[in-house]
């Protein structure tokens, strides 16, 4: 697994549950992407469909001292957020969508899969009761 | 947009530089003289690591002196003839600030203070500079950043010991342009790649400033939803 993959890596393990397909295609966050049209994309599926699924830009740090042919081994870290409207009904919610995030992005899509691990979530709640997980996971990749 | 002497891929740097400039609250021209400066400052450093024989026998000896002096509450030790010659300067300096006549409000009093603290600061800064000397002319024709205005628009050459220029920053109306003239930096360069870990450095920065920003879209986003 390249670094540069993790985030197509995700979105296909999400996809791959029609519950969460259900949902449309999760964003994959860049930091140059243009903030006012993804505000809007936001804004829009909660709006619409009650649920948005980002997938943050990865960041590795190395584990070790590593090195294989292909490169250094290292653990990159990733942030799948998923928001949820509180005026829109979907199935499913609350802590169940959370679990069904959670192993959608660490299961197996194939045998030979590098799996990704869960680390840690978090649960914020806005003024307007639109509620926010993050869902922090690792994954092994190498870097060229 | 800044520009190189040397051809680099510049497309990820482009990018997050547009980014940059349209989320941050500095002006165009601020962040091109804030990002121009930091671009020196890293061909700087990367130029004196790979200076021909080996970084010199006591890199950052007057910094690192600075430093310490400074945290013990001690100056820097300056040379004795550089000593000699701000002792004559200050002598002049103080005759000229006590030749004032009439009593002298606060405002004046703190300006004396700082006239007498910037003379032994240049003198700190010749005595760093002499201490210094030989960090290789690939990385001194970046040394602008060292004496050349914030605010400076247009051409700042960097010269030599015998007065050549060896390169030079110029800053106009929507561009910055840092140019080494020292023989030999494209060639140091494109064994090592030092402009380009430079650019890709600075991009990596300005990358995670926007990443930071990205907790206030989610924020934003359900007050859009919800309106």
């Amino acid at each position: 697994m390249k670094l540069e993959g993790v985030q197509q890596y995700v979105a296909d393990r999400i996809a791959a549950v029609p519950e969460l397909a259900a949902f449309g295609a999760a964003i994959q966050f860049s930091p140059l992407l243009d903030e006012v049209a993804l505000k809007t994309q936001i804004s829009d599926a909660l709006r619409t469909i009650g649920v948005c699924i980002e997938i943050s830009s990865e960041e590795a740090s190395r584990t070790s001292d590593v090195a294989t042919n292909r490169g250094v081994v290292a653990d990159a870290s990733f942030t799948v957020y998923v928001a949820e409207s509180p005026k829109v009904a979907h199935t499913p919610s609350g802590k169940l969508l959370r679990k069904s995030v959670i192993s959608a992005v660490t299961s197996f899509l194939t045998p030979h899969d590098t799996r990704a691990e869960f680390s840690h979530s978090d649960t914020f709640k806005s003024e307007h009761g639109y509620v926010l997980h993050e869902l922090a996971f690792t994954i092994r990749v190498t870097i060229p | 947009m800044i520009t190189v002497a040397v051809s680099v891929d510049m497309a990820r740097f482009n990018a997050a530089l547009a980014q940059y400039m349209a989320k941050t609250s500095k002006t165009p021209a601020e962040v091109l003289e804030k990002k121009g400066r930091d671009l020196g400052i890293r061909l700087f450093n990367g130029f004196r690591d790979r200076k021909w024989g080996g970084v010199g026998k006591h890199p950052r000896l007057a910094r690192a002196e600075l430093a310490a002096r400074t945290a013990t509450g001690r100056g820097t030790r300056v040379r004795a003839s550089l000593m000699a010659e701000y002792l004559s300067q200050r002598t002049a300096l103080r005759s000229a600030l006590k030749s004032f006549v009439g009593p002298k409000t606060d405002q004046q009093k703190v300006s004396d203070i700082k006239k007498k603290v910037s003379l032994w600061q240049s003198f700190v800064g010749k005595e760093i500079g002499l201490r210094q000397r030989g960090i290789g002319a690939l990385a001194a024709s970046f040394l602008w950043y060292r004496s050349r205005s914030n605010n400076a628009v247009g051409t700042y050459y960097v010269k030599n010991r015998n007065g050549v220029n060896i390169g030079f920053a110029d800053r106009g109306d929507g561009y910055f342009r840092v140019v080494s003239d020292a023989d030999g930096a494209a060639l140091v360069d494109s064994r090592y790649g030092i402009v380009a870990t430079a650019l890709t450095g600075m991009a990596d920065d300005m990358i995670q400033y926007l990443r930071e920003r990205h907790g206030i879209i989610f924020q934003e986003a359900f007050k859009e939803a919800a309106a």
